[in-house]
């Protein structure tokens, strides 16, 4: 495990009892967990466990209802979306959300947001800097479009693409933020074997690049490859969170998939 | 900016350019007038489109800040002598800080909210045009506004004040071209495209819907502000919710998410009246049946008309799909 240099928390993400309702359902309930920094964590658990709900709460779509969030040393619990992304955070969906319309580049490029400035009335007018700036994002966008070898596909429109590539699309564009922590959310969801196995080296090339990584997926075979701590939820609960080879056979892990084989990857 | 956008640009330019030799011939001499109203109406319905098209946001009191600026110009400068470039500016502040009033609440809702509040504003605003005589002479309006002038160049005819007014709603064109193939742009087009992916980027999107509300308020103020003085009289029915309705209409005819659009919208919606003159008391209903004709076979507006008439042409055409 990589250690977190001096002045900085080892523990990237600090959860610290963290619950949320909807209506009368606990989505997430008393939730503790830490995700170290610099390495890859799994989160799992049955289909309604709260995986997506605790992306949504960390992500800040939802408003936490108790507990804490503390991101690289500082709360984010309350702030809005684009206040965290700006904090670090960059991430997937489970469902493909692309900027259809916009070219493949142009999607990349809507990921270097945070890290430009140049404003509404400078870009309008064409002060100086402003063309310096807008290179500047393009040839880092470009940068990552070559990092998922779409590099080709730059000026085809987003929508047009197939599955795969866009779930690659939206990595790239995630990755563009150049986050601390990013969360992939079902990045395997709906690939086939051939483009889950670029998945998983993509995730892992990614890492090895200093990002920390928080995942949801189904597909154990990627988890159990390329996780270094896998948690496991259960109505809204944490049943688990160890190293993989200790998840897979613990009994209470077992039981929650009720005779689902997770472990024979 | 784009090649293809400097091309028009460029297009546009020469072509406004020549406008005015229209006017050398008889029967024709008021085209030049009518073109000059068509360009204070483009600068309001380019700065709408950008609200319509990219924030997805509905305005109802355009009419309001173009009367704003209307106003404030010829006040300042027919009742209590200012000069008009300090009058304009006054205009742009206060219509830039009223949008923030009411664009700061509505556009952190989901929703048309803005709309709504736009419609109330709209009609505010029109009362007290209409109501605070002391000040703004009531629905007589009023006159005098003195000319602009620039280092002593006065813009005194009807000519100069139509190069002036498409000299400066050319360099609103390009200022919003510019605009729009910028971060802004492009963080503009992706609220359109996914919000949540868009703040999940870290797109603060109620942030940059109030920022292109603004920038619509002050470009159809300083529209308002180059009409009173090209008019030099000023009275509330200019500025009613009548005219806010008819600028989102160019704008829908012209074709949303689309600044040419917009201009090409605000042409002809100026212009039909006076082509349909011949019918008398039934150009009303013609110009009924050309919106409704464009609304039902052109839906993303008159800018997409190659491109569908392109897709006719290869359906009908032996062979079918190429």
């Amino acid at each position: 495990m990589i250690q977190g240099q001096p002045g900085q928390p080892d523990n990237l993400l600090e959860v610290a009892s963290l619950s949320k309702a909807f209506g009368g359902l606990l989505a997430v309930f008393d939730l503790d967990f830490t995700v170290p920094r610099g390495i890859i964590k799994a989160i799992i658990g049955p289909n309604g466990a709260g995986k997506t709900t605790l992306f949504n709460l960390i992500a800040g779509i939802y408003p936490v209802d108790e507990g804490r969030i503390v991101f690289d040393g500082r709360s984010i619990t309350g702030l809005r979306p684009h206040q965290i992304a700006r904090r670090g955070i960059a991430r997937t969906f489970q469902t493909v959300e692309l900027f259809r319309e916009m070219t493949v580049l142009e999607n990349v490029m809507v990921g270097r947001h945070i890290r430009s400035r140049k404003g509404a009335v400078s870009l309008g007018l064409k002060l100086p800097g402003t063309r310096r700036e807008e290179a500047a994002i393009k040839e880092k966008a470009r940068y990552f479009l070559d990092f998922i070898g779409m590099g080709r596909k730059a000026d085809e429109e987003a929508g047009s693409l197939p599955l795969g590539e866009q779930k690659r699309l939206e990595f790239a564009r995630a990755l563009a933020a150049e986050p601390k922590l990013l969360l992939l959310d079902e990045p395997a969801a709906g690939l086939n074997e051939t483009e889950t196995e670029n998945a998983a080296r993509l995730i892992s090339k990614a890492r090895e690049s200093g990002v920390t990584i928080l995942l949801v997926e189904h597909d154990m075979n990627l988890v159990m490859q390329i996780s270094e701590q896998v948690m496991v939820l259960n109505y809204g609960r944490k049943i688990a969170d160890d190293r993989p080879e200790k998840v897979r056979n613990d009994p209470e892990v077992v039981n929650a998939y009720l005779g689902v084989d997770i472990g024979d990857a | 900016m784009g090649r293809r956008n400097l091309i028009g640009l460029s297009a546009l330019a020469l072509f406004l350019l020549l406008f005015p030799l229209i006017g050398k011939v008889p029967g024709f001499s008021h085209y030049v007038a009518i073109m000059t109203v068509v360009g204070l109406t483009a600068m309001i319905t380019m700065g709408l489109s950008l609200l319509m098209g990219y924030a997805g946001q509905i305005s109802l009191g355009h009419a309001a800040f173009y009367g704003l600026g209307a106003y404030a110009s010829g006040i300042l400068t027919a009742k209590y002598g200012m000069n008009p470039w300090p009058a304009l500016l006054t205009g742009v502040v206060l219509s830039a800080v009223l949008a923030v009033v009411i664009g700061s609440p509505s556009l952190k809702l989901r929703g048309h909210y803005l709309a709504m509040a736009t419609l109330a504003f709209g009609e505010i605003v029109y009362i007290i045009f209409n109501s605070w005589g002391s000040l703004t002479s009531g629905p007589d309006g009023f006159g005098d506004i003195p000319r602009l002038s620039v280092f002593g160049f006065a813009f005194d005819t009807a000519l100069r004040n139509y190069y002036l007014v498409w000299g400066v709603a050319l360099l609103m064109l390009v200022f919003l071209l510019n605009l729009i193939h910028s971060r802004v742009g492009r963080a503009l087009r992706s609220i359109h495209g996914s919000e949540a992916a868009a703040m999940a980027m870290g797109v603060n999107t109620a942030w940059y819907k109030i920022q292109v509300f603004i920038i619509s308020a002050v470009m159809a103020s300083i529209a308002g502000s180059l009409y009173a003085h090209y008019v030099r009289f000023i009275n509330p029915p200019v500025f009613s919710l009548t005219f806010s309705i008819k600028l989102l209409m160019m704008v829908v005819i012209g074709g949303m998410t689309n600044v040419w659009g917009a201009i090409l919208g605000a042409a002809l919606i100026t212009f039909l009246p006076e082509w349909l003159i011949f019918l008398q008391d039934f150009d009303i209903l013609a110009y009924g049946l050309i919106l409704l004709l464009i609304a039902m076979f052109l839906p993303k507006g008159l800018l997409s008309l190659p491109a569908v008439a392109r897709e006719q042409v290869r359906r009908r055409s032996p062979g079918g799909a190429r």
